[in-house]
């Protein structure tokens, strides 16, 4: 069942403003401080030859879940944070589809929900999806991205966790075709936590040329929780970014984002981590780790974490390490008769599995299991090559 | 018949001279110690014979069952027949011990030309030989040598060694970190891979091992070079005595 959801007069109304302000201001540009490690004009230089095209969102579930967007729903559109994102204009601006993915009351939490949307050659899709979970709801959903190359997606995705529920949440970004050519991704998320509530976020990056993920998250009640796995594949000359903000606002609210990176070739990764807690945002518990392993010297990786605490009784910890894999421990697979290309898979998979275990559900582990071996049989091809 | 033949063989890593012309010779059925004292090169050997990168051999000949190792790699080499026991295992986060064990002894298998070893037949083979060493179904669960005690990483060290059933193993120091206990049940893991087609060469400190292994030769490694060989009663010399006789004489 595909599901198409042009936006509707309305909605092209509420975009004006956006339009205006993207014709003044653009794309954003290396000025910007959280734009300083991602030059987007490298990447996305003349989009005058793509078509807006609404893409299809394909669901596996045949509930009625998917609507188009109530205007009455885009009022989060005029808060600050949006009014001021350098992302949002172009988004809204260039608007191709609008979806509202209200959480049915009864989804089973054993059942998960997976969307696919597939962006062909030569269209930029520009997607708002509004994904709505219900108070005391357990939900798996999984959305995942397939670009064509010469393809631009630039998808907004608002994310509500109502009261007491949980949210576990897959995000992913794959190139669909064996060319590299000019595939880029740049979304921008947000989402909203109310009083014990959790958001399991497990982001996956791969094969594109650019891909860049602003995750903007609000705990905005007491209680709520935050986790984030994402891991970010490179080679060639790919760039992955993984931007995040953790905005504790209330007390008791907890964030843990673990990031992990491969980079081969002369691909570039990029983790900006930002924990904010607020004045009141006491027994705050936010944390974030980030890991990039380099598998060729030309490869680059930046780390920026970014701490900001107004609360005084809070426990907050971060750390990021960049390497290459550890000679120790290749040695010591060889002199059990591990050959060289083996003993490097091995220790790759291995890097990702500590992650993997760190991912509670089930459905989006193994989807990002089947990511890593993606990836490894790409890799192993190269060395063979 | 000749499983290991060293001869004359010098080794450095960067300017400092570590192995100074040293030369044993192990038959098949034999069990060699090779005692010294902090410093004497006891350890650069073992790696040397494995084929780390970091040393600089300038000269000598490594024979392992009459084939020059020198000049090949540590995978290469160990799927000949060579195995060192780590003196200190190094941790494989994210590997667990059974995925690590199905690559090994899968990659030995078909160094030797035999098929691939998947399912039941394999967890047979692991179950059993770690049923031996005392090895718990619950360790082959966990990541390799994360968070073992000294006792569990030199048990899994032997289970390796069992599972591979080198023609020469070599033990670095295989008693560091071992309690009594621990040291009884390893020595014994040892003891029962003693073989009449199998060479051993255990590097040690101390005596102690030695009473759990028992060696048919014993040697003392003073600067480099084998400076004293004998029999047990050798160990047993340094054990009431110390080093000092031997360093005093060089």
């Amino acid at each position: 069942m595909e599901i198409n959801s042009p936006p509707s007069n309305e909605v092209l109304d509420f975009c004006n403003s956006f339009k205006k302000s993207f014709k003044e201001h653009g794309w954003p540009n290396s000025k910007i401080e959280t734009w300083k490690m991602t030059p987007l004009h490298k990447f996305i230089k003349d989009t005058s030859s793509l078509k807006h095209n609404s893409n299809y969102l394909i669901p596996n579930n045949k509930n009625k879940f998917i609507n188009n967007i109530d205007i009455n729903n885009l009022e989060f559109l005029n808060s600050k944070y949006f009014q001021k994102n350098e992302m949002s204009r172009v988004i809204l601006a260039h608007i191709s589809n609008a979806f509202e993915i209200l959480v049915p009351k009864n989804t089973s939490k054993k059942e998960t929900i997976d969307i696919k949307s597939s962006i062909d050659a030569g269209i930029w899709s520009s997607s708002l999806i509004i994904i709505k979970v219900p108070e005391n709801v357990e939900c798996n959903l999984a959305l995942e991205f397939s670009l064509s190359s010469s393809s631009l997606c630039t998808p907004l995705i608002a994310i509500d966790v109502g009261k007491e529920s949980n949210l576990s949440f897959g995000l992913s970004v794959i190139n669909n075709s064996k060319s590299l050519n000019a595939s880029n991704f740049v979304s921008l998320i947000e989402g909203n936590l109310s009083e014990n509530s959790n958001l399991e976020m497990v982001l996956t990056q791969q094969g594109v040329t650019l891909s860049r993920s602003d995750i903007n998250i609000n705990l905005n009640q007491n209680y709520s929780n935050y986790d984030l796995i994402g891991v970010y594949f490179g080679r060639e000359k790919q760039h992955q970014d993984i931007t995040t903000c953790v905005n504790h606002l209330a007390e008791n609210t907890s964030s843990n984002q673990i990031i992990r990176g491969i980079l081969d070739d002369s691909s570039v990764g990029v983790y900006q981590g930002g924990v904010k807690v607020a004045p009141n945002a006491q027994k705050t518990d936010g944390r974030q780790m980030s890991r990039a392993l380099l598998l060729s010297n030309l490869a680059e990786s930046n780390s920026k974490p970014e701490l900001e605490i107004f609360a005084d009784d809070v426990s907050c910890a971060h750390g990021a390490t960049i390497g290459e894999l550890d000679k120790d421990q290749f040695f010591y697979l060889l002199s059990r008769g591990v050959s060289h290309s083996m003993a490097r898979e091995l220790l790759i998979k291995a890097y990702l599995n500590e992650v993997v275990e760190e991912i509670q559900n089930d459905y989006l582990s193994d989807k990002l299991e089947k990511a890593i071996d993606f990836w490894l049989s790409e890799f192993k091809m190269k060395e063979v090559a | 018949m000749s499983l290991l033949k060293i001869e004359d063989l010098y080794a450095s890593i960067g300017d400092e001279k570590i192995l100074n012309g040293l030369s044993l010779e192990i038959n098949a059925g034999e069990t060699h110690a090779i005692m010294g004292p902090n410093g004497s090169g006891k350890s650069t050997l073992s790696y040397v014979l494995s084929g780390r990168e970091d040393y600089d051999v300038s000269k000598g000949s490594v024979l392992l069952d009459s084939k020059e190792i020198l000049d090949i790699e540590a995978d290469e080499r160990s799927r000949l027949g060579l195995f060192l026991a780590f003196q200190y295992p190094i941790e494989l986060p994210g590997v667990t011990g059974m995925t690590f064990l199905r690559t090994i002894i899968n990659s030995s298998r078909v160094a030797k030309n035999l098929p691939e070893l998947e399912g039941i037949e394999l967890v047979k083979l692991i179950r059993e030989k770690a049923a031996e060493l005392e090895i718990s179904q619950d360790m082959l669960k966990r990541f390799v040598n994360v968070g073992f005690s000294g006792g569990e990483k030199k048990r899994f060290e032997i289970l390796q060694m069992a599972l591979l059933d080198p023609k020469i193993a070599v033990l670095d120091e295989t008693d560091s970190g071992l309690d009594v206990d621990a040291l009884r049940i390893v020595g014994k893991g040892v003891t029962n891979l003693k073989s009449k087609d199998r060479g051993m060469l255990v590097i040690t400190h101390y005596q102690r091992l030695l009473d759990h292994i028992i060696p048919d030769f014993v040697h003392i490694m003073v600067k480099g070079k084998i400076i004293e060989s004998g029999g047990p009663d050798l160990a047993k010399l340094v054990e009431k005595e110390g080093y000092k006789s031997f360093l005093n004489g060089n």
